[in-house]
């Protein structure tokens, strides 16, 4: 009785089939969503933002032509309910097919590569929050997705193939889905191990040659392998870097990351991109397991708010660093300069005093007037609070304990299906450092705004931090200005 | 896009320009803004820029140089 309602249970759940194809004129995907017991109605939803880009992305304003049809081909009525979704009445038939296009509205935007979602005569990148829809109430449901591509064309992402040289890739829910950007086109592969565990980088150049790719891809495998160090083992099978010639910025995925660069920065400096690589690559870790507890499962439709982006964005940044002087690729005085600098820019930011990093991190989805204007980076912030905790736990253990232990006792306890909150956060750097008591540390510069005593810290690595005022011209400056095209001057900051 | 007719390809030819550009010189930017090319002209101000420095102490300790050395060595 109880195997004839589990699979009675089963045989209603819905099974979701994506399919992406990309046509000949590149006006915009055209997605096909078929669904296998849909419920009634049937509720899909564009998300209206991303995971590890905290602002909205009026996703909604991309798709067009939604449509939905029987197994039979008849068509069904479709209403919008909100901007971001649309509800099918299925009729109770046992499968339907749902259609639209997804695209940006500005043609020469959308030809233009850049690391999130285009798509041009040669090439392309899948961004799945802006292209697939989720059926409401079952982002858990497991998914499969074709991509059809022109031929010749080859397929990269982080996804599962369901047999070799596939076209045919299959995800356990959504989440995975679309968190795993792919690479449509033609691109240069480069396969390389790091810690036993294979890794590719694709490279999109467009029409452009390799510039060094051995140098490129020794700094991949030395970042990789750098990062798996610290935790003992990597959390993936294996791991995608997607490089794209566009703009710059990269953007962190479970078990891939795209990285936008410039085909002329690869040319000039083929390791150009190592700091991005570093800190995307440490999110494979940080933030994408582990993670505040507010991120995952996703909210798609809503704003998700942690006080906790300075350590998943900043901590991450302070990795990078530490990533790449481990690695060889910076050396110690690279290093040092880099925490100067870092240090100098937050000193001359006023909202240093007015803006806590938790407060920051709070605020990523405001505009700056909620903190009267003061603005200040979380990621800033997080860089210099991740240098003072390893200075501070290893000074007050004799070194024998750094944050890398706080990071594999984080790990080791909430990378699985619930993230941490701010306290846990606070008991496991305490956990992790042999019960030092950072509860004052976060009252005064994580939750607080009080001045760093920077030299309290830095003087454990035998360090002292000097300050200097210069007078500099910057971008940053009050000006008076005017457009040819515009109206006349007027004084205004920029 | 040009500042000051130096064509900017990325980040780093930025700072290269603004670096060129002096205090209260005249700045000209060029730019296509919906496919329509706009110049943009004023005149550069100043702030008081923060730089802070790491200096060696005088004299580390045998523990400062393990914290040092710690931070930046991989884990065995």
């Amino acid at each position: 009785m109880l195997l004839v309602l589990l699979l009675a249970l089963q045989n209603s759940t819905p099974e979701l089939y994506y399919s992406v194809t990309v046509p000949t004129d590149r006006s915009a995907y055209l997605v096909e969503v078929q669904i296998t017991n849909p419920p009634s109605p049937s509720r899909l939803v564009i998300p209206n933002w991303a995971p590890g880009a905290y602002r909205l992305m009026d996703s909604w304003q991309n798709i067009r032509a939604v449509a939905a049809v029987s197994g039979a081909g008849d068509p069904l009525p479709v209403h919008q309910d909100s901007p971001i979704s649309w509800v099918i009445d299925s009729k109770g038939n046992a499968r339907i097919t749902v259609r639209y296009t997804a695209g940006l509205r500005d043609s020469v935007q959308w030809r233009r590569p850049n690391n999130r979602w285009f798509l041009r005569a040669s090439s392309g990148v899948v961004d799945g929050p802006r292209t697939f829809m989720y059926l409401d109430g079952w982002k858990q449901a497991p998914a499969r997705v074709t991509f059809q591509v022109p031929q010749g064309w080859r397929i990269a992402t982080g996804l599962v193939p369901t047999t070799i040289d596939s076209t045919i890739f299959a995800a356990p829910n959504y989440d995975v889905l679309i968190d795993s950007p792919t690479l449509l086109g033609h691109f240069l592969t480069y396969h390389f191990s790091a810690a036993g565990t294979p890794h590719r980088a694709v490279v999109d150049l467009g029409e452009t040659r390799a510039y060094a790719p051995a140098v490129f891809v020794d700094m991949l495998r030395r970042i990789s392998t750098t990062a798996i160090g610290i935790f003992g083992r990597a959390p993936y099978k294996d791991y995608t870097y997607i490089f794209v010639g566009g703009r710059g910025g990269g953007l962190e995925h479970l078990n891939s990351t795209t990285i936008g660069v410039t085909t002329e920065t690869l040319a000039r400096y083929p390791r150009g991109a190592e700091a991005v690589s570093a800190h995307e690559f440490f999110h494979a870790w940080n933030v994408k397991r582990i993670r505040p507890v507010e991120l995952g499962p996703f909210d798609y439709e809503h704003e998700v708010r942690t006080v906790n982006l300075w350590w998943s964005e900043g901590v991450t940044d302070y990795y990078a660093d530490v990533i790449l002087a481990r690695a060889g690729l910076d050396s110690p005085e690279d290093f040092a300069q880099g925490i100067a600098t870092s240090i100098g820019n937050y000193r001359g930011n006023p909202a240093r005093l007015r803006v806590s990093p938790e407060r920051s991190s709070w605020t990523a989805w405001d505009s700056p007037a909620v903190n009267d204007s003061y603005v200040i980076s979380y990621y800033l912030q997080g860089q210099l609070l991740g240098l003072l905790l390893d200075l501070a736990i290893r000074d007050s253990t004799d070194n024998q304990k750094s944050l890398d232990d706080a990071m594999r006792y984080l790990f080791a306890h909430y990378a699985g299906e619930r993230g941490f909150t701010r306290d846990e956060l606070v008991g496991a750097v305490d956990s992790a450092t042999g019960g030092h008591d950072f509860t004052e540390f976060w009252r005064l510069y994580v939750s607080g705004t009080n001045e760093i005593p920077w030299n309290d810290y830095l003087r454990a690595a035998g360090w002292e931090v000097v300050f200097t005022n210069a007078s500099t011209a910057d971008a940053l400056v009050k000006t008076s200005w005017c457009a040819s095209t515009g109206a006349p001057s007027s004084t205004a900051p920029t | 896009m040009r500042i000051n007719g130096r064509a900017i390809i990325d980040g780093t030819d930025v700072t290269a320009a603004v670096r060129a550009i002096g205090p209260r010189a005249a700045v000209v930017i060029d730019v296509v803004r919906d496919s329509q090319p706009v110049t943009i002209r004023f005149l550069a101000g100043t702030y008081s820029r923060v730089r802070a420095q790491l200096r060696d102490v005088s004299a580390p300790t045998a523990k400062m140089r393990r914290i040092r050395a710690g931070l930046l060595r991989a884990p065995r």
